[in-house]
């Protein structure tokens, strides 16, 4: 069994989002699964609370990983096209997305800004408890350093992987027709 | 203009820490300096029975989240109550002790030729690890963090403090800020989380438009 999560936090987005991802996660996500948002607002029998309500926004991505088991998560706002059941392979690896091919013209500014390669609209993982246990060991310092999890990710040389192939793009890259398509930060 | 060894400085710590280089300018804003300069005044102007009851004459203050250590600055310069033998800045960033010793190394100098012999001592530390011992070892107590602290660690972190000691505490409303878990919506709130701890408090508000920052001053019951 799969626990496929999303988060809902706030009010950036409205609940049709969340239903929008869960439809079709059940249209290309074959494989056996549970459908589980993450809210601060929980009213379906999906849903269940935030565990820290001081964390704000994407904040609360990196407190999914006080969760085992075999783990996908979805940015609320990315669209699947096609079949996905190739996301359901090597649980064991922590797993986000490479975004080096939209972001290669901020490679000069990347460390100073403590900016990012890699993109966690998609994220998939069995166990990545110290990650979250490191986190809240140092919660302000990093809140203060890092804008996302994203950052907080590749900055603080955590250990990671990154989806192989060609099924996931940004709409950054122009493209709109993959099997997935992330809109990060077209909704900011 | 910019003299050459603050040019040097901030070439320095872009070159060493690129990735914190926009923090460090953070923690040198005006608002900082403003906040800092604030709170030493505001010091200087409390009446605590140590301008009259302390044999000791140097005194030791203990700074809690204290960042890259400006306020200990601020402190030797212009606080004048009481010759400080100490400062302690306590904050678990591991790279804040460095950073400050290259932020500050000038002033450490020049403030050793004129015969100013207050030294900084940085502890890496979490202050929910600051013993009863570490904590009694200070006659004042600065935390000018408290928005980014959960209340109950400011609790725990007040009842190791001795009877007596000399507390400062600042928080505010800028409740926008990722880090800021705990903020406060106004003084009375603020000075209402501190009154079964604290007596003799004074309270203070200072408005920097989009936000207002919020400080007391009090003796440890």
């Amino acid at each position: 069994m799969v626990n496929v999560y999303c988060v809902k936090w706030g009010t950036k987005y409205d609940r049709s989002f969340v239903e929008n991802l869960k439809t079709s996660i059940e249209k290309h996500f074959t494989i056996e699964h549970k459908f589980i948002c993450f809210t601060d607002k929980p009213e379906k029998d999906y849903d269940i609370p935030v565990t820290h309500p001081e964390l704000r926004g994407v904040w609360h991505k990196l407190s999914l990983f006080q969760f085992t088991g075999d783990n996908l998560f979805f940015d609320l706002d990315i669209k699947i096209n096609g079949d996905i059941n190739f996301l359901a392979d090597r649980f064991d690896t922590f797993t986000c997305i490479d975004s080096t091919p939209w972001k290669i013209h901020k490679l000069d500014r990347l460390e100073y800004r403590n900016d990012t390669l890699i993109n966690t609209s998609i994220m998939r993982w069995t166990d990545n408890r110290k990650v979250f246990d490191n986190f809240l060991k140092k919660r302000d310092l990093y809140l203060r350093l890092y804008k996302g999890i994203d950052r907080y990710i590749y900055n603080e040389d955590i250990k990671y992987k990154t989806f192989q192939g060609t099924a996931i793009s940004s709409w950054q890259e122009g493209i709109e027709d993959n099997t997935i398509v992330l809109h990060n930060q077209k909704y900011a | 203009m910019l003299d050459i060894n603050t040019i040097e400085i901030i070439r320095k710590i872009f070159d060493r820490w690129p990735g914190r280089f926009v923090d460090v300018l953070n923690s040198l804003n005006e608002k900082q300096q403003i906040s800092k300069d604030w709170l030493v005044e505001k010091l200087n102007e409390y009446k605590y029975p140590f301008r009259h009851k302390l044999k000791k004459d140097r005194i030791s203050i203990m700074l809690l989240c204290s960042w890259y250590g400006m306020l200990a600055y601020k402190l030797i310069e212009k606080f004048n109550v009481k010759k400080i033998d100490r400062i302690y800045c306590v904050d678990f960033d591991p790279k804040s002790k460095m950073i400050a010793n290259r932020l500050f190394r000038k002033i450490d100098n020049d403030n050793l030729q004129k015969g100013i012999l207050t030294q900084v001592n940085f502890k890496d530390k979490d202050i929910k690890d600051l013993t009863k011992e570490e904590m009694s070892s200070c006659e004042i107590i600065i935390n000018t963090s408290c928005e980014h602290l959960h209340q109950q660690t400011i609790y725990d972190n007040l009842d190791k403090c001795p009877s007596g000691s000399l507390i400062v505490l600042q928080s505010n409303n800028y409740h926008k800020i990722q880090e800021h878990i705990n903020t406060v919506e106004n003084l009375q709130e603020f000075v209402s989380q501190y009154q079964s701890h604290l007596i003799n408090i004074q309270m203070y508000e200072k408005d920097f438009l989009d936000y207002k920052r919020f400080m007391i001053i009090g003796i440890k019951r």
